[in-house]
């Protein structure tokens, strides 16, 4: 078969199932935000109100925009810190040899840990009688000894986003290490050979072949961490207060603990604005492709 | 001078590791050590104890039942993995290879469907599934799963596929090989890091994945995530099980990886060797 | 859907007038005859011991009516979704759900209404203490029966009181006092694990609302207006965050803490008091899971504040669904199910065809008074009714899910230090909004 042809072909199954199953769920909801449902009144979604859910949210609704805010601050942070750290780990353990071997098949371990359970576990090891973090960190710094992490708005926040890192980032360091192998070493040898050193190599030899990788993990990552519900949910509850509710995490309860999956339907599609747009900057950075057919 | 140079080097790099391995592991050794902890131990910041195995006697008995769903957890994840990495990667090479027309437009979309949180979109579902017949079934869940990872395994083989210089295939092409060829002899074996690294992700997405379980299955096609879910009990959460099923699930896991690790460090050497 | 209700009521009494001409031989008030027999019921519920108990004996129901009941496990964590989902789905999936009584108003819509079941069959809901029967109803229409009842009681360290000649605490002072004592006598334990975090389940105010009630002020007025932060309320509010912010006799860790960290604090010994749900003696007194032995453990009803004592109360009531097509076989099941004799032997029977059992709720008057059932559980049911005496549920509107969580959450930052008058004020302002969005004014 031409190649003009083949490509659409090996294109289109994976399409196709995407398209039958997840678009007609994003096109329904985006009606549904522009109606009122209320499942504690009815079980069949309700007549048109327009953007009045949408307008709720921008400007009646503090919780919204407190949302927003908490979603913001986490999300630049755990992405941030998982591509460093992961890049880091990445660097470590690509050599070979037994110890790195060995560590590299535990990478898996965190990120099967579900996010629901990290939840759970970080919350326990941080509690006051028997938590182990409580107790490390109170060991390493006294001041923290009393410290009530999750009761304090900042630290919860703190603690919430060590969970989430913690679960991702091994992860993606699995993804880098695939990442640094299509890294070219005649290309670092003559880097070398230039006279630069090993960190001045790294950072303009290696990372510009790995960025379409590192593109991949940020808009990954960005995406998981703007739904984060789980780790969140288990861990603090959007507590204390409402300090480390998510978006994601206000999404879920105005639909199902306050029976209003309208108004959950326009948050949630408010959420999808700036992962359109990171999607979509992203999109043109990598298809730029001087060669293709 | 350069080897003494070289051996600190190491020796720092070891140290790194070993802390790296540490911050990783002692989470999880710790949920794994109240998996053979009486209750009343569990609560506790011990680091000897009489250990038990009947946490994990238990959590084999009605109503947990936990074998049940971590077969039904197998079954649906696998599935999954074995229809989405197939027509992923070879999405994953149209794009990169290919210049399509609304390319960006497709690309988009399909990592769009993944924006929306489940819980706005699980209710038309489960009226659509129950329509369908498809509630309380692997298949239904398999649907799902295929359209929760699908978006994420193009984009990310693509990732891969997108650092593999071309100057191999245009050989190939010169000697007559056709494009299926290509995909299997030399784009796979240099991918495969990626691919397995993307088989691993869509993997654990459609094992953890747990509202649509929750809302579509009621008896036969409940999962592990559910079955979990029922050691969060009106008195809390019921930790020492939840850490002995955490084991259950983590222990194939671990193996999972070992036996792909002969692959993935097969690509990761032959990339090098370019 | 009212016609269909209507029709469906109408049918059922009409066979029921036909049934009461046969004689009654079967108790609890069930039809005679298996009119229903090969009905399979599709039932939704919780994990519990007092249900699996129930469960298990179900086989006595199968004997009589010949209607086969099959249970489907639900994970509480879930167990909103799921009720919701049922309505959603309005099938008949299942016939009969179990939910706790917060839900019970936002689902009420597609639950049957028992009123008239229960003239025609003779049974009063005056068998269950006001506030468990109020649980279970919703605009003056009774929807279920509260089959999982809790009162709230006040756990003490005996030993520990014994030892520093302390009395059990009458009022919320002799608490502060205790606790003080308790600080001052050195002990490596803290006086009094609360329950600050908003978990989700505003269990942190399960006490608030005691101290709310007993002083005279109420969550909302007539017309749903939110009156918390009346004068008395606040001055309650602050009484009771006060316990940790000005008298200190709480577990530092009480900011943090919801319900379970607080009872496992009370079990490894590193809190002395704990005001909690009645079930939670059990696992205070099980050596698998507590450190501490029965002596150690004791109880009185919960203490009064300014003179009053009010209670909180809460339930996990079933119902029968709308959508049900056996809503005449489900009505039997509902009958056997909560009748009397069959709590009291579930709270008494330790074990059940050879699984072990250990539960002590009942929810029925006479098993609260019941000789027997105290003697197999320490008299804790007598405490229990002392505290139900003058008890009362949370608000019973569709919203208050939501108006709830904004309380929970005002009532962990006051915890942490915030001001308590405007954190309430705030609350209130934004329950006002929202009720006021929904139509209420």
């Amino acid at each position: 078969m031409s190649d003009r042809w083949l490509k659409y072909w090996l294109v289109l199954p994976a399409v196709v199932v995407v398209l039958a199953t997840a678009v007609w769920p994003l096109v329904y909801s985006a009606i549904l935000s522009l109606r009122t449902w209320k499942l504690s009144r009815s079980n069949i979604p309700g007549p048109f109100i327009g953007f009045e859910n949408y307008g709720w949210a921008l400007f009646e609704d503090p919780n919204f925009l407190n949302a927003v805010w908490v979603t913001s601050v986490f999300t630049f942070f755990t992405v941030a810190l998982t591509i460093l750290f992961a890049l880091g780990v990445a660097v470590l353990l690509a050599p070979g040899g037994r110890l790195r071997l060995t560590v590299r098949t535990l990478l898996i371990l965190p990120f099967a840990m579900s996010p629901a359970l990290i939840g759970v576990s970080w919350r326990f090891m941080f509690n006051p009688d028997f938590g182990l973090f409580q107790a490390f960190f109170g060991a390493i710094f006294p001041p923290l000894a009393d410290v009530q992490w999750l009761a304090d708005p900042n630290l919860a926040m703190v603690v919430v986003i060590m969970a989430d890192v913690w679960g991702w980032t091994p992860f993606i360091t699995l993804m880098f290490i695939g990442g640094l192998a299509s890294v070219s070493n005649e290309t670092i040898e003559a880097a070398h050979l230039d006279g630069a050193g090993s960190w001045s190599a790294f950072l303009h030899v290696v990372l510009p072949q790995m960025r379409l990788v590192i593109g991949v993990a940020v808009v990954l990552k960005a995406i998981f961490s703007l739904k984060t519900f789980d780790t969140v949910y288990m861990l603090t509850n959007g507590g204390p207060g409402t300090a480390t509710q998510t978006l994601a995490h206000y999404v879920y309860f105005s639909g199902f603990k306050y029976y209003d999956m309208g108004y959950a339907s326009s948050v949630a599609w408010l959420m999808v604005l700036p992962m359109l747009v990171l999607t979509w900057l992203y999109t043109r950075f990598v298809f730029r492709r001087p060669d293709a057919v | 001078m350069v080897r003494a140079h070289a051996v600190r080097n190491e020796a720092i790099q070891i140290v790194l590791i070993l802390f790296v391995l540490a911050v990783m592991m002692v989470p999880i050794f710790w949920m794994a050590s109240a998996a053979f902890k009486e209750v009343v131990d569990v609560f506790q910041l011990k680091l000897w104890f009489d250990p038990t195995f009947r946490n994990f006697v238990e959590i084999t008995k009605p109503p947990y039942l936990i074998q049940e769903k971590f077969l039904n957890s197998t079954i649906i994840a696998g599935a999954t993995v074995a229809v989405a990495i197939p027509l992923s990667t070879l999405a994953a090479y149209g794009f990169s290879r290919f210049r399509l027309t609304g390319e960006k437009v497709m690309f988009v979309t399909i990592l769009a469907t993944q924006f929306l949180p489940a819980v706005v979109i699980v209710l038309p579902f489960f009226i659509l599934f129950r329509d369908l017949g498809l509630l309380d079934t692997r298949l239904g869940l398999i649907i799902i799963d295929l359209a929760l990872v699908m978006p994420f395994g193009i984009w990310m083989i693509k990732g891969f596929i997108d650092g593999i210089p071309l100057e191999i295939e245009e050989a190939a092409l010169i000697d007559g090989a056709t494009r299926l060829q290509i995909i299997g002899r030399v784009i796979l074996p240099l991918a495969a890091p990626g691919i397995i690294t993307a088989a691993i992700f869509c993997f654990i997405i459609a094992w953890n994945e747990f509202l649509f379980a929750l809302i579509l299955t009621t008896n036969k096609a409940v999962t592990l995530p559910v079955g979990l879910a029922l050691f969060k009990a009106e008195e809390g959460e019921l930790w020492h099980y939840i850490a002995a099923a955490g084991i259950i699930i983590m222990v194939p896991m671990w193996v999972l990886a070992l036996l792909i690790q002969k692959h993935f460090v097969k690509g990761l050497t032959m990339g090098a060797v370019k | 859907m009212n016609q269909f209700r209507t029709t469906m009521l109408a049918s059922v009494l009409a066979t029921g007038m036909a049934g009461t001409v046969w004689a009654q031989d079967l108790p609890y008030g069930l039809k005679p005859g298996k009119p229903y027999e090969g009905t399979e019921l599709n039932v939704m519920a919780v994990v519990t011991p007092q249900f699996t108990g129930l469960a298990l004996r179900d086989n006595e129901f199968e004997e009589m009516t010949g209607i086969i009941v099959n249970w489907t496990e639900i994970p509480f964590v879930g167990l909103q979704e799921k009720v919701s989902s049922v309505g959603v789905a309005a099938d008949g999936s299942f016939d009969v759900v179990n939910y706790l009584d917060t839900w019970g108003p936002p689902n009420a819509h597609w639950f049957v209404p028992l009123d008239e079941l229960l003239a025609r069959d003779g049974i009063s809901m005056e068998r269950y203490p006001p506030a468990f029967a109020k649980s279970a109803m919703y605009e003056d229409t009774v929807i279920g029966f509260p089959l999982r009842a809790h009162a709230q009681l006040f756990f003490y360290r005996a030993d520990i009181f014994e030892e520093l000649g302390l009395e059990p605490p009458e009022t919320w002072d002799d608490v502060i006092a205790a606790g003080k004592a308790i600080r001052e006598s050195g002990k490596e334990i803290d006086p009094l694990a609360l329950y600050f975090h908003n978990d989700g389940n505003r269990q942190n105010l399960f006490v608030w609302l005691d101290f709310l009630w007993a002083a005279g002020a109420d969550v909302f007025d007539e017309s749903f207006k939110p009156v918390w932060n009346s004068p008395e309320g606040i001055q309650a509010t602050k009484d009771y965050i006060g316990l940790h912010t000005e008298h200190k006799i709480t577990h530092p860790g009480s900011i943090q803490f919801v319900e379970q960290d607080a009872r496992i604090s009370f079990q490894q010994g590193n809190a002395a008091m704990i005001p909690v749900w009645w079930w939670a003696y059990s696992p205070m007194t099980n050596p698998e899971q507590s450190v501490l032995t029965e002596d150690q453990v004791a109880f009185t009803a919960m203490p009064s504040y300014q003179g009053n004592t009010v209670s909180y109360a809460i339930s996990m009531p079933y119902s029968i669904s709308q959508y049900s097509e056996n809503q005449e076989a489900a009505w039997e099941f509902m009958k056997w199910l909560s009748n009397p004799d069959l709590e009291k032997r579930n709270a008494i029977e330790r074990e059940v065809q050879g699984t072990p059992i250990v539960n002590n709720v009942v929810a029925h008057i006479e098993n609260l008074e019941d000789p027997e059932v105290n003697a197999a559980n320490d008299d804790i049911q007598l405490a229990a009714w002392e505290s139900l005496q003058n008890s009362d549920i949370m608000p019973q509107i569709p919203e208050w899910p939501e108006i709830g969580d904004l309380l929970s959450a005002a009532i962990t930052e006051a915890a942490a230090g915030g001001d308590v008058e405007q954190l309430m004020n705030d609350a209130a302002e934004r329950a006002d909004s929202i009720l006021r969005r929904a139509g209420y004014y």
